[in-house]
């Protein structure tokens, strides 16, 4: 299968422009848009003096073609300087320590929403025309316009506050977290066999992972069912049941053509995905990505913000090559 | 070819009405047909597009769909009344006892599995057997069909057309079944491969099945099929030999469409027939050819015509009251 | 435009209003829904029983006739709030949504009409923006920028160019290669022409309707932002602010603080993605469903 080879070391490499268009656009937004952004984070009121010399600090008292390149230059050897305050750690390590929490929650949301999407999708298109697809379709629009924040406070009040079943807010019961590995917590416990840490995790997880979930399994629901819709209209359909293949494999066969266009959705659903976990780790005082963007905006660390925001560039250029690939991997239209 | 006569009848269409209910009325697609295919039997079914040919296919292997509707008749296949079978009984006749061969060969077949699991897929529906022999056998299948064994491997993707025809003539005699339906199986291809694929359904013949081929074009029906139906506008206006039919067809609509056909005379003037098959949901009145039919009477306009038998052949038309 | 030409756009732009349209209540409730806001927001004054600033004296009152929302951890009344809540989501959204369609669509039509390495820079640059999430983008330009209504307008409209570019491009593309706009250009109607006379009024329906998604998605947008603290502060109503000051209290069970402010996010973007589903299955060629 070297043509699946041939066909990724082009994905791979077409993924570079659209990485450093990304990369020039927030040095563009940091660096150029009109105002200082060290004034603007820090506020009026520091000596002009103390001003200078964080943007020494920062390196923006270069001209901005030097600042450009040795930006870019910087990123590619995966430095992405040093944090402003407190241990002034390298923020490389400082992302380490919170993207695991993301992706964690983004990897349980995004299945939740997919799997969600492809039940409430399909649900629609087998009935099509009924009471069922009608409200699976009023579903989908709901779905999408719950503001997350909102959708997530009335589940904390509903299974946190007043139910008792789920905490409403952090990673693990304090104490609890396991030996780490990958930093995932779920995963972590898994392979050090602590049950208890495990069980944490998961309650923890529930919640955001929900919120999130619903949210983002409108859009599936959606594209779900029209494509079934469309696949099961489609000749080779007709040619499975004359086939007197069972209903089961032809539903199976259906779906797997109907998923294909939804791979293509998958990669822009994961930005939103990412957007919508910075409101969802906010909600749920969880010490993700999301979180630390904001606690690092409220603290001024402008190094440890354009970093954060470079590693999300990075992050969903790797997203859309990784759903590339898989796409490549299930149809054979691509890879031949 | 009439040396059929006498045969042992493989399928029998009795009084059969399936119409399809849309919001502009009743569509009468197939309107009380009766036919009968006997044991390795070739039958053409011709007419025009839109008259009831494909619905009639579809009927006997009860694959109407809503708002489609089996609404009358029998199907006979090897003595049972199909129709009366549970879904799941049906289920096991397509595909074992009755193949399908259709119109684009192209969108026929599921563009994510390979030739192989499609093939090895219809044969484990219906038979016991392992997969590496299930395998085996698609490849000697293809062999069959005159493609190389291991075009299993292949994506449908990566064949032609002509190719991807035979695949679904090979998956539809991968369980030996004694009818196979082909639905325009040459409609979508080219001359030179049309020619093959018919030569093709021929073999298939001569190893004893019943092929019940459904064409609009007469010239691929009249070189090959034992007995052939014309269907107009839902009816069965003519069924019976070939041969006869076509030298001296009974009914006005039979002759109009042989007298259209270029290749069958050569020496023949080429006359188009003119006007359109009606709309199904709004039928003329009395017969429904007789808008456009040359020997129209009085009595065409106001009553249906019967079915008679006349010279061996059935014709549904008043000029042999 | 002639007479005729006017005639056959405006009886496509209203057939949503036709009773016999299929999907119409998406429409109309929409509608509903966008127009009841509206009028909170411009009536604001003479509806809300309370200064939606000032305590009322009854601190974390649950709803009651009184207060029907209840009252804030300041004994604001929620109802207030809430009702002038609306002026600044949809200033902020409106003005935004405006703005990214003034810039996308002409960037829209002119990359899809003119093609060649332009079309090419510009579809790179604002598929690698759509790509990026949405809300981190607003907030990276919030926080360079400082938080203010102003700065969020800007930076909610940047977000939302791509959304119009592709869209119109797309739609540009497909209309170019039909037949009319060839026999135009053959018969010498000059690129200026042929674009506003044959190309914008075919797109004026996917003009409204992604109009109507994207302020819808802005209004998530806002609220979000406006939740994170990038938009107002502290006595300014917002229904994105608002929810978040109440998440302190839910753990205590003070639901109607949280409640309230959120509901009218989501009802509000409802109805605008309400308007954007029926309008696009409405304006959508017959049989592409």
């Amino acid at each position: 299968m070297s043509s699946l080879k041939a066909y990724i070391i082009t994905r791979a490499l077409l993924v570079l422009p659209t990485v450093i268009i990304l990369l020039t656009l927030v040095f563009f937004i940091l660096r150029i848009l009109p105002g200082d952004p060290i004034a603007a984070m820090v506020g009026q009121k520091v000596p002009p003096e103390v001003l200078e010399k964080m943007r020494e600090e920062a390196g923006l008292n270069k001209p901005i073609l030097v600042q450009y390149i040795s930006y870019l230059y910087d990123i590619f050897r995966g430095d992405f300087g040093r944090s402003m305050i407190w241990g002034k750690r390298p923020v490389i390590n400082e992302i380490a320590d919170r993207f695991p929490a993301t992706l964690e929650l983004t990897i349980f949301a995004f299945t939740i929403s997919v799997l969600l999407g492809i039940l409430t999708g399909s649900i629609a298109a087998f009935r099509r025309g009924s009471k069922l697809d009608a409200s699976m379709r009023v579903y989908s629009i709901v779905a999408y316009t719950l503001f997350i924040p909102w959708f997530g406070m009335l589940l904390q009040m509903l299974f946190g506050v007043y139910m008792h079943i789920f905490p409403i807010g952090g990673r693990i019961a304090p104490g609890m977290e396991p030996e780490r590995i990958t930093g995932l917590y779920v995963l972590d416990s898994i392979l050090t066999f602590n049950g208890e840490a495990l069980s944490s995790a998961l309650l923890h997880l529930f919640l955001p992972s929900l919120t999130l979930g619903v949210v983002l399994s409108g859009a599936y629901t959606r594209i779900v069912r029209n494509n079934l819709i469309e696949v099961l209209h489609q000749d080779f359909i007709t040619a499975y049941r004359a086939r007197g293949i069972r209903r089961s494999r032809i539903a199976y066969h259906a779906m797997k053509n109907a998923f294909i266009p939804v791979i293509t959705l998958m990669g822009l659903q994961f930005a939103i995905l990412l957007a919508g976990a910075v409101l969802t780790e906010t909600t749920f005082s969880w010490p993700g990505m999301g979180t630390f963007l904001l606690e690092r905006i409220q603290y001024r660390d402008y190094t440890s913000v354009q970093g954060a925001i470079v590693f999300y560039a990075l992050f969903v250029a790797v997203i859309s090559l990784i759903v590339d690939i898989i796409y490549a991997l299930l149809d054979p239209r691509i890879r031949y | 070819m009439s040396k059929m006569k006498g045969a042992e009848v493989l399928l029998e269409v009795k009084n059969l009405k399936t119409y399809f209910f849309s919001r502009r009325g009743v569509l009468r697609a197939v309107d009380d047909v009766s036919m009968s295919i006997n044991r390795g039997e070739f039958i053409g079914v011709v007419g025009e597009s839109g008259c009831g040919k494909s619905t009639l296919a579809f009927s006997i292997i009860r694959l109407i769909l809503p708002p489609g509707k089996i609404v009358n008749g029998q199907v006979i296949f090897n003595g049972r009344d199909i129709l009366k079978l549970p879904e799941e009984e049906m289920r096991k006749i397509r595909g074992k006892d009755v193949g399908m061969i259709f119109q684009d060969p192209m969108t026929s077949l599921d563009p994510l599995e390979k030739i192989g699991d499609q093939i090895v897929e219809t044969i484990m529906e219906h038979e016991k057997m392992d997969k590496k022999e299930a395998w085996e056998k698609a490849a000697k299948l293809l062999e069959s069909v005159g493609l190389t064994g291991d075009r299993v491997n292949y994506y449908p993707h990566q064949l032609s057309g002509g190719q991807r025809q035979r695949i679904m003539i090979a998956m539809a005699i991968s369980l030996n079944p004694q009818l196979l339906i082909a639905d325009e199986p040459t409609t979508a291809l080219d001359v030179v491969v049309q020619e093959k694929i018919m030569d093709l359904l021929d073999d298939l013949r001569k190893e004893g099945r019943a092929i019940m081929l459904i064409t609009h074009d007469f010239s691929l029906a009249v070189d090959r099929a034992d007995r052939i139906a014309v269907m107009y506008a839902g009816w069965l206006v003519e069924f019976g030999n070939a041969e006869k039919l076509v030298e001296e067809p009974l009914h006005p609509y039979s002759d109009g469409l042989i007298q259209s056909v270029p290749d069958i005379w050569i020496d023949r003037e080429i006359k188009p027939m003119p006007g359109f098959p009606p709309d199904l949901t709004n039928p003329p009145s009395g017969c429904r050819f007789q808008p456009r039919c040359p020997k129209a009477m009085g009595i065409c306009k106001e009553k249906e015509p019967p079915t008679l038998e006349v010279d061996g052949r059935t014709v549904k038309c008043w000029l042999y009251k | 435009m002639e007479n005729a030409e006017v005639k056959t756009l405006a009886r496509r732009l209203f057939k949503p209003l036709i009773p016999e349209a299929e999907g119409r209540w998406m429409v109309i409730s929409g509608l509903a829904i966008v127009i009841f806001v509206l009028l909170l927001a411009l009536l604001a004054e003479f509806i809300a029983p309370y200064n939606p600033t000032k305590s009322t004296g009854d601190v974390l009152a649950p709803p009651s006739l009184k207060h029907p929302m209840g009252t804030d951890n300041l004994g604001r009344d929620v109802l207030s709030r809430v009702i002038f809540g609306s002026r600044v989501v949809l200033m902020v959204v409106f003005t935004a949504s405006l703005l990214s369609m003034s810039i996308g669509v002409p960037l829209g039509l002119i990359s899809g009409y003119f093609g060649g390495k332009l079309d090419r820079t510009l579809s790179m640059l604002m598929d690698s923006m759509y790509a990026f999430p949405s809300l981190i983008l607003a907030i990276a330009i919030a926080a360079v920028l400082g938080p203010s209504i102003l700065n969020a307008m800007v930076a909610i409209s940047v977000v939302y160019v791509p959304t119009y570019f592709r869209m119109i491009r797309g739609q540009t593309l497909s209309i170019k290669s039909r037949l009319f706009v060839e026999a135009a250009k053959a018969m010498g109607a000059g690129h200026f022409k042929t674009l506003s006379r044959y190309i914008l009024p075919n797109i004026v329906t996917t003009i409204i309707v992604v109009f109507s998604l994207s302020v819808a998605d802005a209004i998530l947008t806002e609220a979000g932002l406006s939740f994170l603290g990038f938009i107002v502060t502290a006595p300014t109503p917002d229904w994105g602010y608002d929810l978040s000051a109440g998440k302190p209290y839910l753990p205590a069970g003070y639901w109607w603080m949280i409640t309230f402010p959120g509901m009218m996010v989501m009802i509000l973007a409802l109805g605008f993605a309400l308007i954007g589903e029926g309008l696009s299955e409405l304006y959508a060629p017959r049989g592409e469903r």
